[in-house]
């Protein structure tokens, strides 16, 4: 380490000082403005909270509210995004610690796309500002890539915690939310299926997985399938099962298993 | 003038011999006076005059003999009789060999003497006068335009084979002698001689007829050998004729059309004869017919691919025949079934006996019809569901009864044959489990005829699968020899044991779990005798003080036991299964009179019903009845009664009471052992999955099954379906993943 250098001028002391005093000002604005963050957006929190739990969680009832006030529709996919955003590890219900940190990283994230000036002073903590985002985020999930990354997050977010696998009940709710028939025809007819066959009981992370691919890969007249068990073996289609049951469904009974 | 006149004068001379040598008064000539003016007349560069001089003169003379000569022989073509026609025919030939050969000779002494001139011919782009000689016979006689010399001469050639082709006896010569004249003219726009072009062309275009028609007539009058004999003679027929009448040249092209009009076109007319075809001459084991067959298929392209599949066909047909006559018959017999199994295998050998030989005799072990063969034994022996089970009985038959008394060789050829059937299964891993129950019987009843058969058939089975597919069995025997030894020593313990002493000699078989096939969950549970339970705890107590940290379960479903009986008149040593004496033993406290109900005996022993049933079976409705039962018939009911037959009497003074013979397993048996099977694949699958992508790190879902069905192929043959489920299974429990590269 250099030896320190005597201080020549004075000038140039005052001018640290200078500048250290208005970093000091500026640390004490920011850390006031954390706090003022802190607190709104636990007031917030504590709009939904759940009253009778003895840690601090919002419940279902409480996230029913959090989105009426912000005009969120329940029967959409946009509770879903919220949840993913503030990376929720059980839909209906938020904890303390998801919310705050989930608030906060929002606030950091969307406004370091801003003038860095800004950083701190974007929060998110009402439902006028949450509502921004949600218009934002309802644009960039037409993208491919971030809408599989949503629809991936939602396996885990949507099935019975503790359990691996999700009832197919709510595979069979979710999937018509997330997938538009007009983009993705075959969920219609698929869901059809899983109601009237009835070949699962639960649906594996590995079949919700695969079914965003299945849908995009496989044209909706199925003119691409395959039959393993009538012709070569060896072009077997790299997916589950569950969908080659599914494909040998349709092609038996036909168009008229479309569900309009 | 002089000149023209040197000319003249000169080409008088020529020309007057000429015409002198084609009268055939060549005698009269002076061979140097016409040389000496040849040279002369050429030196004076009178050349090519003299050469058209000369070609002049002998285009005269040949139109005269054309005229005189040949067409007078012409042959009358309207309505005469084959014999007049015949000879017609050949003495037109015979005229025009003369005339050919005369003229030879002549030209011949006519380009000696103008040998001079011939030498400088080129030089003026003439060709030579023999050449020249042949052309102007070409022309002006064969191929004349004033007269049918032509078609006459070609005609009658064909007449004459044709004659010969319906059995007539020719003048060969005659033919031979005009082949050999067209053979030595060329024609200059193809350069071929004119025998193929005039004749050769026309004589393949009538054969092709002649023997579409023969074809016809030989289908429909003659039956399969016949035919073939008809064909094979016609074929040598025509070679001879053509090496020796025509040219060698003709021979391919000839007998290419004998071989498509008579066997090419017949090939399934002649198999699919009814009553002498292909199939009753496998039948009746005709190898002269069918090697005849073999040779003339051969020759054709189409032939032996068709041969052989129809001869596969024929071997699926027979084998399908023997599964449904035995399926049928394992429906329709009550009891046993070992007895079917075991005609099953010896009918499929005697089938592949057959066909070995047919093989070895007809086709020359042709090795494409090998393959055929044993594809054709592959599909059948792989159809019936049981195979694997019959062969393991076959095999579990020989070696405990049928091997007694045969040679060490005589035994090596029997297990040979049934490894050679082995060969043929698929689900190999199936038979794998029907051989491990039959020989845990057979190890633990002691019914094997010889420990060195025993031995030797799992030598040959490690030889064909390798030491995964036969560790387990030889544990079993390890096992057995282990148990040996050891009784020996649990004999010694117990001698010396102060309490717990028992009335009865306890021998123990103890068995590794894993090798054999006994399922311990469900060994039941039954009541034994107190003296048998006293045993049985001695035993315990003397193993465990040898080896801790193991489990004992007894398995009285397996064991015999050895009962001295008394009846009224005489005394006898039974040997009989536990089961059997756990039921007699019950009898020792009935009075003689009193009756025991099979409910009774069912509550006091917990004998499981079914096996309850068999015992009693063997104890009372056999040979040897111990017992008797009130009601007639082997139809066990559960109010039945059974009394101790004291009047029983025998010959012998052991008797062996069997219960158990191995039979064919029913249909709910055979799925059981199928889910089995299909559970074991599925860990094997899962193994291989893992290994393979272990060592891969990733692959592509095809090649990945692909790769399965591969290692896994010598066992048995895995269902893509079930691989790609196990798949998905080990996705599941996170052994693998997709790869999430988009597709």
């Amino acid at each position: 380490m250099p030896p320190k250098r005597k201080n020549t001028s004075t000038e140039a002391t005052a001018k640290r000082s200078r500048t250290t005093r208005k970093t000091q000002a500026k640390a004490t604005q920011k850390t006031n403005a954390v706090q003022d963050f802190s607190k709104t957006c636990e007031a917030w929190f504590n709009r939904y909270k759940d009253q009778e739990e003895q840690e601090e969680i919002i419940t279902p009832m409480g996230c029913q509210a959090f989105f009426n006030d912000m005009d969120v529709s329940l029967d959409s996919v946009y509770p879903i995004i919220i949840g993913w955003k503030l990376n929720a590890s059980r839909m209906g219900y938020f904890t303390k610690d998801e919310w705050m940190t989930g608030m906060k990283e929002l606030g950091i994230h969307e406004s370091a796309k801003g003038n860095h000036f800004q950083t701190f002073l974007y929060r998110i903590d009402s439902p006028e500002k949450m509502k921004n985002m949600v218009s934002q985020w309802s644009q960039s999930i037409k993208d491919d890539v971030i809408f599989k990354k949503l629809y991936l997050f939602t396996f885990g977010f949507a099935k019975t915690t503790g359990q691996k696998s999700m009832d197919v009940d709510v595979a069979m709710a979710l999937w018509p939310l997330m997938l538009d028939s007009s983009a993705y025809p075959l969920i219609p007819s698929f869901i059809e299926f899983l109601r009237t066959e009835k070949p699962v009981k639960v649906i594996n992370k590995d079949q919700w997985s695969s079914l965003l691919d299945f849908c995009r890969s496989v044209p909706d007249d199925l003119s691409n399938y395959d039959s393993s068990s009538s012709c070569n073996y060896w072009f077997i289609m790299d997916r589950p099962v569950l969908f080659d049951e599914f494909v040998e469904w349709r092609i038996k009974h036909g168009d008229d298993s479309m569900v309009a | 003038v002089d000149r023209a006149q040197e000319f003249d004068d000169g080409f008088q001379l020529l020309s007057e011999a000429i015409t002198e040598i084609f009268r055939k008064n060549a005698k009269s000539l002076s061979y140097e006076v016409l040389y000496r003016t040849t040279y002369n007349l050429t030196l004076r560069q009178f050349g090519e005059r003299l050469y058209h001089g000369v070609k002049e003169v002998v285009a005269e003379y040949l139109e005269s003999t054309a005229e005189e000569a040949i067409v007078p022989a012409f042959v009358n073509t309207s309505g005469e009789s084959t014999g007049s026609g015949a000879d017609a025919g050949a003495n037109f030939l015979k005229t025009v060999k003369r005339v050919w050969d005369d003229y030879i000779t002549a030209m011949d002494m006519i380009q000696k003497f103008l040998r001079y001139l011939d030498d400088k011919l080129p030089k003026y782009n003439l060709p030579h006068i023999f050449d020249m000689g042949l052309a102007l016979f070409r022309d002006q006689v064969i191929r004349s335009e004033k007269y049918a010399i032509q078609s006459q001469l070609i005609s009658a050639m064909l007449t004459q084979i044709q004659l010969e082709r319906h059995g007539e006896v020719i003048d060969r010569t005659a033919v031979n002698s005009a082949v050999t004249m067209l053979s030595e003219l060329i024609d200059t726009t193809t350069r071929e001689s004119v025998y193929v072009v005039d004749f050769e062309t026309k004589y393949l275009e009538t054969s092709t007829a002649f023997y579409q028609v023969e074809s016809q007539t030989l289908a429909s009058s003659y039956d399969a050998p016949e035919f073939m004999r008809k064909v094979e003679r016609r074929l040598d027929e025509e070679y001879e004729r053509t090496t020796r009448c025509l040219s060698l040249t003709t021979e391919p092209k000839i007998r290419l059309i004998v071989e498509t009009q008579l066997i090419a076109n017949n090939l399934k007319t002649v198999m699919e004869m009814k009553h002498s075809g292909l199939d009753s001459m496998l039948s009746a084991d005709k190898y002269g017919d069918l090697s005849r067959m073999y040779k003339l298929f051969s020759r054709v392209p189409a032939g032996l691919n068709e041969m052989r599949t129809a001869i596969k066909n024929h071997i699926m047909q027979l084998g399908a025949e023997i599964n449904k006559t035995i399926n049928a018959d394992l429906k329709s017999t009550s009891g046993g079934g070992a007895q079917t199994a075991i005609r099953w295998v010896e009918q499929v050998l005697a089938l592949q006996e057959k066909f070995d030989r047919i093989l070895e005799f007809a086709a020359s072990k042709d090795k494409s019809f090998q393959t055929a063969f044993n594809e054709a034994f592959e599909h059948f022996i792989n159809e019936n569901p049981k195979s694997a089970e019959f062969i393991s009985l076959f095999i579990d038959e020989n070696l405990k009864k049928g091997l007694k008394g045969k040679s060490e060789d005589e035994v090596d050829s029997v297990l040979d044959k049934t490894i050679t059937l082995f060969r043929f299964l698929c689900d190999k891993d199936v038979f794998e489990r029907y051989y491990k129950q039959h020989l845990a019987k057979r190890l633990l009843f002691n019914r094997s005829v010889s420990d060195d058969a025993e031995r030797g058939m799992l030598g040959k089975l490690k030889r064909e699968c390798g030491y995964q597919f036969t560790n387990k069995l030889e544990g079993m025997f390890n096992d057995m020899k282990l148990s040996s030894e050891m009784s020996g020593q649990f004999k010694e313990f117990s001698d010396q044991a102060v309490t717990n002493k028992f009335p009865m000699d306890l021998s123990v078989t103890v068995l590794t779990s894993t090798f054999w096939p006994m399922n311990l969950s469900s060994s039941p549970k039954c009541s034994l005798a107190p003296e048998a339970l006293q045993a049985c705890k001695a035993f315990e107590q003397f193993y465990f003080g040898r080896h801790s940290g193991r489990r004992l379960t007894w398995q009285p479903q397996m064991g015999t036991a050895d009962i001295r009986a008394n009846f009224k008149k005489s005394k006898h040593m039974l040997n009989v299964s536990t089961y059997a004496m756990l039921v007699l033993l019950l009898f020792n406290d009935v009075n003689g009179n009193e009756s025991l109900t099979f409910e009774d005996m069912q509550a006091k022993t917990e004998i499981p019903e079914n096996d309850l049933k068999r015992t009693l079976q063997s104890l009372a409705c056999a040979k040897y009845k111990i017992l008797t039962k009130e009601t007639k018939g082997r139809e066990i009911l559960l109010n039945d009664q059974f009394f101790f037959n004291e009047d029983f009497t025998a010959n012998l003074a052991r008797i062996k009471i069997q219960t158990v013979a191995n039979r064919v397993e029913s249909e709910g048996e055979r799925r059981q052992t199928q889910d089995k099977v299909d559970e074991e694949r599925k860990h094997q699958i899962e193994a291989a999955i893992v290994r393979i992508m272990k060592d891969r790190k990733t692959m592509e879902h095809n090649l990945l099954i692909a790769e399965v069905t591969k290692q896994l192929g010598a066992r048995f043959m895995p269902n893509p379906v079930m691989i790609k489920k196990r798949i998905e299974a080990l996705i599941d429990r996170e052994y693998l993943e997709r790869s999430t590269e988009d597709r």
